[in-house]
């Protein structure tokens, strides 16, 4: 497809393996991510779904090696047979952005202000490849027409506050995609964005991955959000991974109480005037979560052996599994919405 | 009528900053906020205003309980026009209508209790003898599912979901017929928003209280409140009243933000269309505001903002395109 010219990258068909990855804050007692583990496969998206404090950021961030000061990652993460939490803090750089790239929530973060846009794509495409200012400046403006800016030549001298939200998403993408790498960490593309500019980001994400043959991770706090484009998705709750499975069967056959539960408890759940299935208690905090099940006590099926100790990961069909003592009972809490779009458009 | 608003019309002015680009310092800016929004709601009734930030929905929502003075239009409470009030009986009256914002953690003053922080709103409006503050309290937060001892605490000892419920405790303290509602459950993490809905749905059935309840989020506003209105650029653009489903809108934004709203199926992104949409940053000055984003534009809406009409009972409708298709009803 395209050429990898940076030295020490990987093939595109790279396969990023994550196992029992912990991340722990310094001074903290207990890790914040707890043993979590997957796989995306080249070409696949995969989803990661979580509230705040459930880990799921600090698991991507763990990934780029990007963790906030004072927070260590353990575990394995490998991709394209290369150890990350190994490489050197060089080879980690020459990685990020040529290979694995990131997008956030906030593009603002990730654009220089008082850079025009045209130049700081360019920039990302002349560090990485190596290539000429006229050429990477011409490649820059190719981007940003691809990710859908009108006007883009003349587009490229103005500054990002000079963009609206939804463009900006836009021209950090660009940004992120223009050293052509193989795998996309995209953590919360779409939260700070309205209802009708989320779905045009998340399409276009979704075209960009098939154009490039690219893996995405998708991290967010919507269920929705992940249910239209993931391949697989895993549920992260109080920094552990609870439930893991193809996107299709976790959404119609959910088997931990906590996925039925965020399931049941969205407006569209109840189909006419019923009240929303609220999940009682509050989230926990990650370091001071209960041994065993961290969401025993918000839990209607839970039994003391769930507290008692750390609760084993089952597969409950090919490919799905879930972190739960109790599955033989999740019939007795409502079933969930099974996927049926009752809501329409 | 319990509450009517009527024209209402705002505008914020620039500032002019060493940052303003020349011509655009005229000190206003081209569009207003809110442009001639007008809603009427019976006692008890309720209604969801739904838009995209920029919308004007938290605009119509400060100018409806005098955060902010309409630049235009009327807001009257039980026939007492608000808007004429000086600042004197404009707080009396005030009490009658509360707000509850987005972010539970800018609206309650850290160092207050909590106790003090709902005491002192039944001070300042004289609403129970002194002596019985304490009982009073203690009900108010009954009433939103916290424990009375709760009152001794301060704001920083709560999470983002109980401090949601000290800001609902705090606006029923004024005993109100309005309650606003602006975005109430964004800031929460997802599994505590349907307690936070939930609570309100209650509340509104119990003490018989009309809510304004503003969100992006169709599906969650229409949990609250069975009339919705839509914004789009400062103008309600669309009325739906309850018993018209959400499928039934007419209004080419609603339904394009139907179409684009993300749902548990892991269909909906293939099946929603791309819109085009953003493709500016800046509405159009003149004529529909939705005009260079819509599917149907045809050539009067370039020219003339199109009036809300009513399509059959009390289905608004702000739309060239629809009302010319319904022929007689568009001169109604």
């Amino acid at each position: 497809m395209f050429p990898i010219s940076c030295a020490g990258s990987v093939r595109p068909n790279a396969t990023l393996r994550v196992e029992q990855l912990t991340v722990v804050f310094r001074g903290a007692g207990r890790p914040v991510v707890r043993g979590v583990s997957f796989e995306i496969a080249p070409g696949e998206t995969f989803g990661l779904v979580g509230e705040s404090g459930s880990g799921k950021s600090l698991t991507c961030r763990a990934i780029l090696r990007l963790l906030p000061r004072g927070a260590k990652a353990g575990g394995r993460v490998t991709y394209g047979g290369r150890a990350l939490l190994e490489l050197t803090n060089a080879e980690m750089q020459a990685l990020r952005g040529s290979t694995i790239a990131m997008i956030f929530q906030d593009p603002m973060t990730a654009l220089n202000p008082v850079l025009r846009v045209g130049d700081a794509i360019a920039q990302v495409i002349a560090s990485h490849e190596g290539v000429g200012a006229r050429a990477s400046r011409k490649r820059a403006i190719d981007m940003m027409a691809r990710v859908g800016i009108r006007d883009a030549p003349r587009r490229a001298a103005s500054y990002p506050h000079e963009f609206s939200g939804g463009m900006r998403q836009r021209i950090h993408i660009a940004m992120a995609l223009a050293a052509r790498p193989t795998l996309l960490l995209a953590d919360e593309p779409t939260t700070a964005l309205d209802v009708i500019v989320q779905a045009e980001i998340l399409r276009l994400l979704d075209d960009l991955r098939r154009e490039h043959g690219m893996s995405l991770l998708l991290v967010s706090h919507d269920f929705r959000v992940v249910a239209g484009l993931c391949d697989r998705l895993g549920v992260m709750y109080g920094g552990e991974l609870v439930e893991m499975g193809p996107a299709r069967t976790v959404l119609h056959h959910p088997q931990h109480p906590y996925t039925i539960g965020l399931m049941n408890s969205l407006p569209e759940a109840v189909a006419g005037r019923g009240r929303l299935q609220a999940i009682p208690g509050s989230p926990p905090d990650p370091e001071h979560a209960p041994p065993g099940c961290v969401f025993a006590p918000r839990c209607a099926l839970a039994v003391s052996a769930c507290t008692e100790a750390p609760v084993p990961v089952v597969e409950t069909s090919p490919g799905h599994s879930s972190r739960c003592l109790r599955i033989d009972r999740l019939g007795e809490l409502r079933p969930a919405l099974v996927g049926a779009d009752r809501s329409g458009a | 009528m319990l509450l009517v608003a009527e024209h209402l019309t705002k505008t914020y002015a620039h500032r002019r900053g060493w940052s303003t680009p020349p011509g655009r310092d005229r000190g206003r800016d081209v569009r207003p906020a809110l442009a001639d929004a007008s809603l009427s709601l019976e006692r008890g009734e309720s209604i969801g205003i739904v838009g995209e930030s920029g919308s004007g929905k938290s605009t119509l929502a400060r100018c409806l309980a005098l955060l902010d003075r309409p630049d235009a239009g009327r807001v009257l409470l039980d026939g007492v026009e608000l808007t004429r009030l000086g600042a004197g009986s404009l707080r009396r009256s005030r009490r009658r209508i509360q707000v509850v914002f987005q972010d539970p953690y800018s609206s309650l003053n850290p160092r207050l209790t909590v106790g003090s922080a709902l005491s002192e709103v039944l001070l300042v409006h004289r609403l129970v003898p002194r002596h019985r503050i304490g009982r009073r309290v203690a009900e108010l937060l009954d009433q939103v599912g916290m424990p009375a001892r709760a009152a001794d605490r301060y704001p920083s000892d709560f999470s983002g979901g109980q401090r949601q419920r000290i800001c609902v405790a705090r606006a029923l303290a004024a005993e109100p017929e309005v309650l606003i509602a602006d975005e109430p459950v964004s800031a929460l993490d997802v599994s505590i928003q349907a307690q936070i809905l939930n609570l309100l749905a209650d509340l509104r059935t119990q003490l018989a209280l009309s809510v304004i309840f503003i969100s992006h989020d169709l599906y969650v506003v229409r949990y609250i409140a069975p009339k919705i209105g839509v914004m789009f650029g400062g103008r309600i653009v669309e009325v739906l009243p309850e018993g018209v489903p959400l499928e039934q809108a007419r209004h080419p934004y609603t339904q394009a933000l139907l179409n684009s709203r993300s749902r548990l199926d892991p269909g909906w992104l293939a099946e929603s269309r791309d819109l085009a949409t953003d493709l500016t940053s800046s509405l159009p000055a003149t004529g529909c505001p939705f005009r260079e984003r819509c599917p149907r534009v045809f050539a009067p809406c370039r020219d003339v903002d199109p009036p809300a009409v009513d399509i059959g009972h009390g289905h608004l409708v702000a739309c060239h395109y629809v009302t010319n298709s319904y022929g007689g009803s568009a001169r109604a």
